[in-house]
């Protein structure tokens, strides 16, 4: 991308970037909520033990230190994502992973999509698809179109997507249902279809074999792999 | 102390509330849970009576403001305090402009919001008193009394 091209899209980065770290940080402090109470649990368990009220169970005491555990887990993997998604700035362009690519993006569109009553569902290919490209800008790219088929398709279906390679393109594919028109949904089309262009892509509005009305984003793939 | 405030705990997720309601169980509460809003309007509106509802501000489909505007449609004595991530002025104005007692940031100290539960259940009972009162008022001037 040009410097030029860069600057012109400085303040919708600005918003995605807010909506992305907005939803980061409420996952997070989901998880840091459950672990404080937790603890607080553990606390009235060794008071009541202490004061010969109620016999401290170790069976108990197990399971609720296997879910703190967990819970440390899912904090740890909100964080590696949230640490990919910031180094997605560190080079204008690079080879990556769409499939990594993409399934941070559905991750960290689940809260925006969740709060909408929409439930987004992908599926992933096994093997790697390597494209090169400026990798927050393809973060942005994708969210975009995730927010298309949340806020711009009627009904409470779940969003289908999926991820493959044809020829000598990646392709994204995503699928709800009718979509709705507006003039708000007529500006974010034209802002991907902006976006996917200056990323060398394209995108397209097509029907899968149910019939449901979904887009297609064409990424170029990476021809040394 | 003995307690005896029944709460309703509304909140997505359900790990939290079943720590937080084994904790307030613990400490005497009668405390019943739901995920969503949509699940506990349909309690309170099937007849379930609550001294408090605890309900969580951000949740997926209704969220806690609209939860709150129905819950009160529903029963305007009801005591509600929200709980939320992240307490923003703006939120915190709007929720109590629509009839929230307050709002309170996650994680919240469990003491501090057992007493402001107890606070909030003596002014049901006030609020409760007040209108059989005046309902009573009213019927004795009926007859002219």
């Amino acid at each position: 991308m040009t410097d030029e091209q860069t600057r012109a899209f400085e303040p919708e980065d600005l918003a995605f970037f807010g909506a992305i770290t907005a939803g980061i940080s409420h996952e997070l402090k989901n998880v840091a909520t459950i672990i404080n109470e937790s603890a607080g649990l553990l606390n009235d368990l060794s008071l009541g033990a202490e004061s010969g009220r109620r016999p401290l169970d170790p069976s108990r005491i197990k399971k609720m230190s296997s879910d703190i555990s967990r819970n440390v887990d899912r904090a740890v993997a909100i964080l590696n994502r949230m640490n990919r998604f910031a180094h997605s700035v560190d080079e204008p362009r690079r080879s990556a992973d769409l499939k990594d690519i993409l399934d941070d993006t559905v991750e960290l569109a689940k809260r925006f999509s969740s709060v909408r009553g929409v439930e987004l569902q992908a599926t992933l290919p096994e093997h790697p698809v390597p494209v090169n490209t400026y990798v927050f800008g393809m973060h942005r790219a994708l969210f975009t179109a995730l927010q298309l088929i949340v806020l711009d398709v009627d009904g409470v279906l779940p969003a289908q997507i999926s991820l493959s390679k044809q020829g000598t393109s990646a392709c994204v594919r995503m699928h709800r249902g009718a979509w709705v028109a507006s003039d708000e949904a007529a500006t974010r089309r034209e802002g991907l279809a902006r976006l996917m262009g200056v990323l060398g892509g394209e995108i397209r509005w097509e029907a899968d074999d149910t019939g449901r009305q979904g887009l297609v984003l064409h990424v170029p793939a990476d021809a040394r792999e | 102390m003995q307690r005896d405030e029944k709460v309703l705990l509304v909140d997505d997720e359900e790990e939290f509330t079943q720590l937080l309601a084994e904790r307030m169980e613990a400490r005497g509460l009668t405390v019943d849970t739901a995920s969503s809003g949509i699940e506990a309007i349909e309690k309170v509106e099937s007849g379930a009576k609550y001294d408090v509802i605890v309900l969580d501000l951000a949740m997926p489909g209704m969220d806690g403001l609209e939860t709150l505007e129905r819950l009160l449609r529903a029963n305007e004595d009801l005591q509600i305090i929200l709980l939320t991530g992240h307490a923003t002025l703006q939120k915190g104005i709007q929720a109590v402009r629509l009839g929230a007692r307050e709002v309170i940031e996650k994680p919240a100290d469990l003491s501090a919001l057992l007493a402001k539960i107890s606070e909030a259940k003596l002014d049901r009972v006030m609020l409760v008193e007040k209108r059989m009162e005046e309902s009573i008022q009213e019927i004795l001037k009926s007859k002219g009394w």
